[in-house]
């Protein structure tokens, strides 16, 4: 594969050449309700070719390798088309050129585990779920996928890297008066299928919840303090700043580059938030990233103020900044664009007691369904909430989506717990129709000043 | 094609009860433009080929897209046959006889650079209009062939094209950012460049302003764009897996007057160059058009064989494969709700104090199966006696869907647009919750 990539990309008429070639095994397994809906096997083969002449980009992407001269040409044809409309041409910024082969560390390896062993696993998850009283339906699912990528670029970089990832889910469900109501839990992780094993506990609680929710009322719109437990706060500061930091968003676009001028002040002191692919086992873990940068840790937010920002090496060269490792692509199907790793808001000092105290009427929101941004405004929804009543978490309440300004709620966080959780769920990020591009959100408890809760009544 | 998806029959064949082979060939070239400038050309070629078994009564399923070796899908799907879900129906045996219109000429021809002269009549007067608006815009035109075959004798072909065209941009004035969208994926072209031009320059003269707007209940006009996130719910629960399962609020109701009797929703599988349109399903069963919801009451679920079998029924030819990879499941193919009879442009105008939602977002994040729908308003406009006079932000939506379009759904509109893959009017729906941030 060296030589075959190594050869494509040089001595090219183009600015710039890359070509990436993957290959992946994947394993998935559905249960829904009593049914193993699904078990499925499949191999992914494909590549693609992208070139840079001036400032324009071509881009080829296939699922055969023959005939890959001509699809560098043809990457080259259509960069040189848009080269004709650009007054500006683009230098990538320089990074070390690199020769490099990467194996994943597997702690408990996927592909040693037999698939009838998943399946067990997975239906005695299933099973329990359905024995459990007052619940009506299920929903678990399993993935492992194993990735063999194979990188090469003009400048002379060629690297070898495997990947691994690996998640599943398990939810509950509870039938109301005409509704559905859901627990769930989700667990994921890049070196090892031991995350999937243990979850009993876990699934019990999901089923309380589930059946808990079918009564519980409403919640009751308006303004309000709100504690984010982890996982939510996790999401909290993907969604709500993250994508904000991802320089692609930024770059020609001169009044988001003054409201993201670095040292700007975002938060209050105690507001710490970085990006990371170094963290070992999360499911943005990532050792190159599809430019074949090297990652990093990248700080975003340090004591309020903005520092830092996601980079591929196109929006390093036109910000004038340095690469950080984030232009990262769904599959070979997609050209790499800024995206986050593992996003983190470093641990405060704050107990979810001290948080507690003093709010009169808040909400406790903890894990998460689903969420969005605009850039400017965010959504959320909370897997599950609680009313807060003088310093108490008091009952249940369905519903409550999360939504704000970003700008106003991250300096609206008064407060940062001191329990710094690390944890990977199976949900993946979407961006630009890349979706699931796996993603880790660690972080501690937050509490933050008037959000607005979504509700009737 | 032919002779690989051929070949891996043949190698099925004494190794399982039952077999089908799907394969996929796509050839498009999108065009792309960001910040108001042509970014990227791209050329996408791609292939699959997916093995079905059914091998002592279970379902296996395996999928490539190395076609050097597509027999290694054999042995996969007959390994995951094992452990599969039953299967209680048979692949078909004839081909469709229908013949929709889903192949263009002219969209099969179209080239990279007439995709890039029409991306730039938008950007152009987008850049005329404002300066300051940052545009982007996404072109594409498709070819595709789908190829099955089955050991009940199924051998079976189209060929399609597809247009995409997606225009919109955003535009930041201090800390007010406001992004604006129009776009259709269909067989062939659609609304007009210069169109879709106009209803953007539209929306980004009236939304330019904010307004202030109080916490209460409000009218609301949803238009097509914004109607989808409650249509959403509604076809959740009508998808036949989701009855099967025990999911579906609507499970034991068919018949059953379920939304308002101003409701018919159909989902035509037949509709000439719709985005969902086929001679056949992904399972090779003849497409067709099925009332779904007739004046308010469940007619019928949508269902692929295995959700039919489960419920008694026949396949309504909705098995959709949402990748090579995955295994087919019911969807809707061209869910169509029949129009009302005035324009939308009357029912704003009779507004006396409401909102114009024209987008939501995060509204599809809830349980589908409870109803509830929450969006923050990202695209909405206050309308003051019968006009839309600015947006509004910062303001939260929430109903539910089953009640609201059983009991607040006042008018649909005669006019209708795409939105996502669905054909809807606008709707007036009363008693609207809405928070704001005050």
């Amino acid at each position: 594969m060296r030589s075959l990539l190594k050869a494509a990309v040089q001595g090219q008429k183009a600015d710039y050449v890359e070509v990436r070639v993957e290959e992946s095994f994947v394993t998935s397994i559905e249960f829904r309700g009593p049914r193993l809906e699904s078990v499925s096997q499949s191999v992914e083969f494909g590549g693609n070719v992208r070139a840079l002449v001036r400032g324009g980009w071509g881009f080829v992407s296939f699922n055969s390798l023959d005939e890959l001269e001509d699809r560098v040409k043809a990457a080259i044809k259509q960069a040189a088309l848009i080269a004709r409309t650009v007054d500006r041409p683009l230098r990538l910024a320089p990074v070390p050129t690199v020769e490099d082969t990467v194996r994943v560390k597997i702690l408990r390896d996927p592909r040693q585990v037999p698939l009838s062993q998943k399946i067990d696993l997975m239906a005695g998850y299933n099973e329990r779920i359905l024995s459990h009283p007052g619940i009506s339906s299920s929903q678990v699912r399993y993935f492992d996928r194993f990735t063999k990528l194979y990188y090469a670029n003009s400048e002379g970089t060629y690297i070898e890297q495997e990947r691994l990832d690996l998640a599943g889910s398990l939810a509950a469900l509870a039938k109301g008066a005409n509704t559905m109501e859901r627990g769930s839990f989700s667990f994921g992780s890049s070196n090892d299928f031991g995350v999937a094993e243990g979850h009993e506990k876990e699934i019990d609680r999901i089923c309380r919840l589930a059946v808990d929710l079918t009564r519980a009322p409403v919640v009751k719109g308006g303004e309000y303090t709100v504690i984010c437990d982890p996982r939510l706060a996790g999401v909290f500061v993907h969604e709500a700043f993250g994508h904000l930091s991802e320089a692609d968003h930024v770059y020609e676009n001169e009044n988001l580059r003054r409201i993201m001028k670095l040292g700007t002040v975002f938060g209050t002191k105690i507001l710490n938030i970085y990006d990371s692919g170094l963290d070992v086992g999360a499911r943005g873990y990532l050792v190159y990233d599809d430019e074949g940068v090297r990652t990093e840790k990248t700080y975003l937010i340090k004591e309020g103020r903005l520092v830092g920002r996601l980079h591929s090496r196109e929006t390093a060269a036109r910000m004038g900044e340095r690469p950080t490792g984030n232009a990262r692509a769904l599959d070979y199907r997609f050209k790499p664009i800024c995206r986050m790793r593992n996003t983190c808001i470093e641990p405060g000092d704050a107990t979810l007691e001290d948080m507690l105290a003093g709010v009169r009427e808040g909400i406790y929101a903890a894990n998460f369904y689903g969420g969005e941004t605009n850039g400017e405004m965010f959504t959320f929804t909370a897997g599950e909430a609680y009313m807060i009543r003088n310093g108490r978490i008091e009952e249940l309440v369905r519903n409550a989506t999360l939504t704000g300004n970003v700008f106003q709620t991250l300096k609206n966080i008064d407060m940062i717990g001191r329990d710094f959780t690390r944890f990977d769920s199976a949900g993946g990020c979407g961006k630009a129709g890349q979706a699931p591009l796996p993603t880790s959100e660690w972080s501690p408890h937050i509490r933050i000043q008037n959000v607005v809760i979504g509700g009737r009544g | 094609m032919q002779n690989t998806v051929e070949r891996t029959l043949t190698a099925l064949k004494g190794r399982c009860d039952q077999a089908e082979v799907f394969a996929y060939e796509s050839e498009s070239t999108p065009v792309d433009f960001e910040d108001s400038s042509l970014k990227t050309i791209t050329s996408r070629q791609s292939q699959g080929l997916a093995v079905r078994v059914v091998r002592e009564g279970r379902i296996g399923f395996a999928s490539t897209t190395d076609l050097r070796n597509p027999v290694r899908c054999v042995d996969m799907a007959v390994e995951n046959a094992a452990f599969g879900d039953e299967a209680k129906f048979e692949f078909p045996r004839t081909a469709a006889a229908a013949d929709p219109a889903i192949n263009d000429a002219q969209t099969a021809a179209l080239s990279a650079e007439e995709l890039v002269d029409m991306g730039s009549v938008f950007v152009e007067a987008l850049r005329e209009e404002d300066e300051q608006f940052r545009s982007l815009a996404h072109l594409n035109s498709a070819r595709e062939r789908v190829t099955i075959a089955n050991t009940n004798g199924l051998s079976a072909q189209y060929e399609a094209t597809r247009f995409e065209l997606y225009v919109g941009g955003q535009l930041v004035e201090g800390e007010n950012i406001l992004w604006l969208y129009e776009g259709y994926s269909l067989r062939k072209m659609g609304p007009s460049i210069e169109e879709l031009t106009a209803r953007v320059i539209d929306d980004l003269r009236i939304a330019r302003h904010n307004v202030s707007v109080q916490s209460g209940t409000y009218p609301v006009l949803f238009s097509p764009g914004a109607l989808i996130y409650l249509l959403m719910p509604v076809l959740a629960c009508l998808d036949g897996k989701a009855v099967v399962r025990g999911l579906s609020p609507w499970k034991d109701r068919l018949g059953e007057e379920v939304l308002s009797p101003k409701l018919t929703l159909v989902d035509d599988g037949l509709m000439p160059y719709g985005p969902g349109t086929a001679p056949f399903d992904d399972e090779g069963t003849p497409a067709q058009r099925t009332v779904l919801v007739r004046e308010g009451v469940i007619d019928a679920f949508l269902t692929d064989l295995n959700t039919a079998a489960a419920l008694g029924t026949s396949s309504t030819g909705n098995a959709v494969r949402e990748g090579i990879g995955s295994p087919p499941i019911p969807r809707p193919a061209n869910p169509v709700l029949t129009p009302g009879s005035r324009e939308s442009q009357d029912i704003l105008s009779d507004i006396e104090l409401g909102l114009y939602v024209k987008d939501l977002m995060g509204a599809w994040a809830g349980n589908p199966y409870s109803g509830e729908v929450s969006g923050n308003i990202s695209l909405g406009y206050l309308v003051r006696k019968g006009k839309p006079v600015g947006r509004v932000k910062n303001a939260m939506l929430s109903l539910n869907v089953f009640e609201a379009l059983k009991h607040q759904l006042l008018e649909l509109s005669s006019d209708r647009d795409w939105s996502m893959q669905a054909f809807v009017p606008h709707a007036l729906i009363d008693g609207v919750s809405v928070s704001v941030k005050t």
